[in-house]
């Protein structure tokens, strides 16, 4: 093991930039450079810009310089939705290990793509997820221990209480629909910009990834058949766009294993936090209830803000343990909870649920 | 105030506690004499024969289909849909139905208990809960069914979904419901996770459900009692019951076939 930390590479940075933020916070890594191409839009390098003066860090405008100038080890990528996997892919090819935001990809066949430049460069890739919260890793723990016995059955509602934008209804006959990027970059103020980029994402594609992850980490099972129903329920952007804010899907595992997923942008209005997240285990043995959201700790006073949450997550290492995993992933060869193989097969399950979504058949999850 | 004169013919199970709950209510006035103005009976067979008198029938969705159908051609008879006078549930309904929540989008429910086998009815009564809520019937239903376990998948024509899961396999007494409905504006979560209680002993820590005891059932009697005294028609009909119960049929196929059963077609 080196003593030196880490040379992290931020490829693109108009997302997420807690990612990058959460690489720079471990101790076993640190940013050397931003870089983009050179043809991305104006808004994108102002971004990037932005992040780099405030890590003072040089902002390059050509991968293959930034690799000759700064020597990283990773490419953390953190660029418009659709971006993503194509940057990952040339960061892999170019023999850095990588760390992408969600959505991987909403196209399999970039995903393969992925899978197999990860593979050819033998370099480790994380995707970014939640699966290291604390109620998760106790539930982790509960269903490892054996205490729930056998799972038969688990459900995870995943709402985000957050806006986007005008509600469903308010776009007047003579108004133009909603542009999805236009929107997308005035969201990034509150943080519902989740799927920034041109192509319109709707929140099974945006934000499925993080539920998924979620049974996938707890059931080890693979997901073979899905039914979903999808529908724009609140936001005329989606609406306009024709994604879906809300839908709910049936998942049918190996070993007999039933799930379940709802999820929603539901609106600022329906939830007085960050929106109601949480998961239903049943097994043979026990079953569990958990809140993603513990523990968390209330806090009240005289003039608070509206929209400022009244529970705050404490004691969340999610962050600080993706990268942890990550070092010792590079050293040691060791495993993450996500990876490019299980960001593919939740993109297979994605794309399943969208086409049982069209066909109203259930589909199978093609391999 | 005026009362109405309430004779309860219940089998044993059903007699302490209807004899408890609409002892709380003021506009029952109990008698066991044979002159009376309205019968509570959980005997299909004899709210049949109980012509132009208004009776409640618990536990309607027991019945068999000849009887629905004939008690749906009578007037009087008003099925006890327990569930729907839950308090929570009311609350439910009470913001949907004022336009707090908009349009409903999604109803998520949870009902698991130590019975063994997941009952037709007992699935029947939560169903009932989604036609109602949707007010509408579901254009696609989706089932999948395990050992002691069912799950049900419902959507509905002008874009509501429900999730509904049915577990018979907790240990001894467990129990756990849970209800949310998501609208439009806004939300409902009705989650015995949230009223628990936590009671810490000698074994460990315990979580101790603080349930909705029997006030769904007060509040149904009461409501039954009210509306006769105003002749006011009742919310619920028998023709709720028939609908549930077709749409029950529709999931059982559906996890039968592991096919989508189109709605429409069945209920």
């Amino acid at each position: 093991m080196s003593d030196q930390p880490y040379r992290a590479l931020v490829l693109s940075v108009v997302k997420h930039d807690y990612i990058a933020r959460a690489v720079e916070a471990h101790p076993r890594f640190q940013l050397v450079a931003v870089c983009d191409d050179a043809d991305v839009p104006a808004w994108v390098h102002e971004r990037h810009e932005m992040f780099a003066e405030e890590f003072d860090l040089p902002c390059v405008r050509d991968l293959d310089e930034a690799i000759v100038r700064f020597q990283p080890d990773l490419a953390v990528v953190s660029s418009e939705a659709e971006r993503h996997c194509a940057l990952a892919v040339r960061a892999a090819e170019r023999g850095l290990h990588v760390i992408v935001d969600k959505p991987l990809s909403t196209s399999l066949a970039e995903c393969d793509r992925l899978v197999q430049a990860v593979g050819a460069a033998g370099v480790r890739c994380l995707v970014w997820n939640r699966n290291h919260l604390p109620a998760l890793q106790q539930a982790r723990e509960a269903v490892q221990s054996g205490r729930l016995g056998q799972l038969k059955a688990l459900h995870c509602d995943f709402y985000f209480s957050k806006d986007a934008g005008p509600p469903k209804g308010s776009r007047t006959a003579d108004a133009p629909p909603i542009n999805w990027l236009e929107r997308q970059i005035e969201a990034h103020a509150d943080g519902s910009d989740g799927g920034v980029g041109v192509a319109p994402m709707g929140e099974l594609e945006v934000e499925g990834i993080y539920p998924l992850a979620y049974l996938r980490m707890l059931t080890g099972q693979a997901v073979r058949r899905v039914f979903a129903r999808t529908t724009s329920h609140f936001h005329q952007a989606h609406v306009d766009n024709d994604v879906d804010d809300l839908a709910t899907v049936t998942l049918e595992m190996d070993n007999d294993v039933v799930g379940s997923l709802c999820i929603g942008r539901i609106g600022a209005s329906s939830h007085p936090d960050i929106g109601e997240i949480k998961l239903h285990l049943m097994g043979t043995k026990g079953s569990m209830v958990i809140n993603e959201s513990r523990p968390e700790v209330a806090v009240y006073y005289r003039g608070q803000p509206e929209k400022e949450f009244r529970h705050l997550r404490i004691a969340d290492e999610n962050n600080f343990l993706l990268m942890d995993e990550f070092a010792a992933a590079i050293e040691t060869g060791s495993d993450v909870v996500l990876d490019a193989i299980g960001g593919r097969e939740i993109c297979a399950i994605v794309q399943a649920c969208l086409k049982s979504a069209q066909s109203g058949q259930a589909e199978r999850v093609p391999d | 105030m005026k009362r109405l004169n309430v004779s309860i013919r219940v089998s044993p199970e059903w007699q302490e506690r209807c004899h408890e709950q609409a002892g709380r209510s003021n506009a029952i006035r109990l008698t066991n004499s044979d002159s009376f103005d309205a019968v509570v009976t959980d005997d299909a067979d004899f709210a049949m024969h109980l012509e132009s008198c208004p009776v409640l029938l618990l536990q309607p969705m027991q019945s068999d289909d000849e009887t629905i159908q004939t008690l749906v051609r009578s007037s009087c008879c008003r099925p006890g849909l327990t569930e729907r006078w839950r308090p929570s549930v009311q609350q439910t309904h009470a913001a949907l139905s004022d336009g707090r929540l908009g349009h409903p989008g999604l109803l998520r429910v949870h009902v698991w208990n130590s019975n063994d086998e997941i009952q037709p009815c007992q699935v029947a009564q939560q169903l009932d809960l989604a036609l109602w809520l949707f007010a509408d019937s579901p254009d696609a239903v989706y089932a999948v069914e395990r050992d002691r376990y069912l799950q049900v998948h419902l959507g509905f024509p002008a874009g509501g979904m429900a999730m509904l899961d049915f577990a018979g396999s907790l240990s001894a007494d467990n129990r756990y419901d849970s209800l949310s409905l998501i609208g439009s504006t806004g939300a409902v979560y009705a989650d015995d996770h949230a009223n628990r209680s936590l009671l810490l002993h000698d074994q460990g820590t315990s979580a101790v459900r603080t349930g909705e005891s029997d006030t769904a059932l007060a509040g149904l009697l009461n409501a039954f009692a009210t509306d006769v005294l105003h002749g006011k028609e009742p919310a619920e009909s028998m023709q709720d019951v028939a609908n549930a119960l077709q749409l029950t049929r529709a999931v059982l196929t559906s996890a039968a076939s592991q096919t989508v059963s189109m709605g429409a077609q069945h209920v």
